[in-house]
């Protein structure tokens, strides 16, 4: 195995160590908290979810209609 | 003594269990393979949600989702103008370490394709270099959606709040099979065929988003019905990130040179992604293709094994 190997995982490691610590001092995580539907307190409630899920549904006009019609 | 399969004293259950013990490690990767699905749709069986990326193709926040696919975060991310660092990092940190492991031990859409595999239907053989050639699809499509999705958050830096819609929230969306299956097909049953509309209706009624999405489905099925993992070898931006580090990765498959009897192949039959295994490095195949799925090892547990490359 050549030492390029190394060199790449070891590169891959570190960035890897570094991106996450940038990515956590950033509260990256409260960014995917916060468009998770679920996650803004209201529960399983059925228009919060067709608003956050519609980017994989399409809007009204021209995807699924809204659960309450 | 008989020839196994030619005794008519033999039970299934014997046939099953010589199946499994000459895929051993097939077996144990399709029981993790279905915990694994069961875990991520964890909702269904009262898991709470963990709001954290996973380097799977899954999508963001699915109904029944305990965990967010990781390049749906990317996306999301991208689009509120932050870069992700938190879910690169994570992508870094699998893919130099176990590789493309979870694509063969934990992700759903590279299950849902090992079952579309075994649909007894002609396999199309693809030569080494189209594989190859093909796998660049992948990288275009990663790269478009990244730069796409940064494109919309500059755009919203700049304008203030955009419309929420498709290409400005989860551009890959629009073709994502993992959203058409684990969140498209679920509302349009709870919403439409459930409460009991017709069927041609209800598909009438959903629009053209819904027909484009269940096309795009289709089309993916029946071509990784003809070429196994289709999907995860040319088109998932997920495997392409993970294949830039996987390469490399500290997990991997070896092959030992004096126990391979040159020319039999059996290994690269075995192989899901097409991997030109015995053109590789016998120290740790470095290949952005393969997903440490074991396949190879099962098929020849003598020259093949799983290996460190430390
Ligand atoms: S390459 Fe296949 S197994 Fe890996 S994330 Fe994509 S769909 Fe899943
Ligand atoms: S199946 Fe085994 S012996 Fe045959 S080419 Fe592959 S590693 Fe070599
Ligand atoms: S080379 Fe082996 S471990 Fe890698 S994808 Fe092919 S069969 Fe699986």
């Amino acid at each position: 195995m050549s030492l390029d190997t190394r060199i790449n995982y070891i590169t891959f490691l570190l960035i890897g160590i570094i991106f996450l610590l940038v990515g956590n001092a950033l509260d990256e995580l409260s960014i995917i908290r916060d468009i998770n539907a679920f996650s803004t307190g209201t529960g399983d409630d059925l228009k919060l979810w067709y608003d956050f899920l519609r980017p994989f549904i399409g809007d009204s006009g021209n995807g699924l209609p809204p659960p309450w019609e | 003594m008989a020839v196994a399969g030619s005794n008519p004293e033999r039970s299934v259950f014997q046939d099953w269990m010589t199946a499994i013990t000459r895929r051993r490690i097939r077996s144990i990767r399709l029981i993790t393979q279905l915990i694994m699905f069961v875990l991520v749709n964890g909702v269904i069986i009262g898991l709470s949600r963990v709001p954290f990326p996973a380097p799977i193709s899954f999508p963001a926040g699915s109904p029944f989702g305990t965990v967010w696919g990781g390049l749906d975060a990317i996306q999301f991310i991208l689009t509120r103008g932050q870069f992700p660092f938190l879910v690169f990092g994570l992508f870094f940190l699998t893919g130099a370490t176990v590789g493309k492991l979870f694509c063969g031990w934990a992700c759903p859409v590279g299950l849902w394709q090992d079952l579309l595999a075994i649909f007894p239907l002609k396999k199309t053989k693809i030569s080494k270099p189209d594989n190859k050639a093909f796998q660049d699809i992948s990288g275009f499509i990663l790269w478009f959606v990244v730069g796409w999705s940064a494109w919309i958050g500059f755009q919203r830096i700049d304008r203030g709040n955009l419309e929420e819609n498709f290409f400005t929230s989860i551009p890959y969306g629009f073709i994502d099979p993992a959203g058409t299956l684990f969140i498209t097909l679920w509302y349009a049953f709870t919403w439409k065929i459930l409460p009991g509309e017709n069927s041609f209706d209800a598909i009438d009624s959903m629009g053209t988003m819904f027909l484009w999405k269940m096309g795009a489905l289709l089309v993916i099925m029946f071509i990784s019905m003809k070429v196994p993992r289709a999907y995860c070898r040319w088109v998932c931006p997920t495997g392409a990130l993970l294949g830039y580090m996987s390469k490399n990765s500290i997990l991997t498959v070896k092959r030992d040179p004096l126990k391979c009897t040159d020319g039999c192949k059996a290994c690269e039959d075995a192989c899901p992604m097409g991997v030109p295994i015995t053109d590789e490095d016998p120290d740790g195949i470095a290949n952005s293709l393969c997903i440490n799925c074991g396949n190879c090892i099962d098929a020849c547990p003598e020259a093949m094994s799983f290996g460190f490359r430390l």
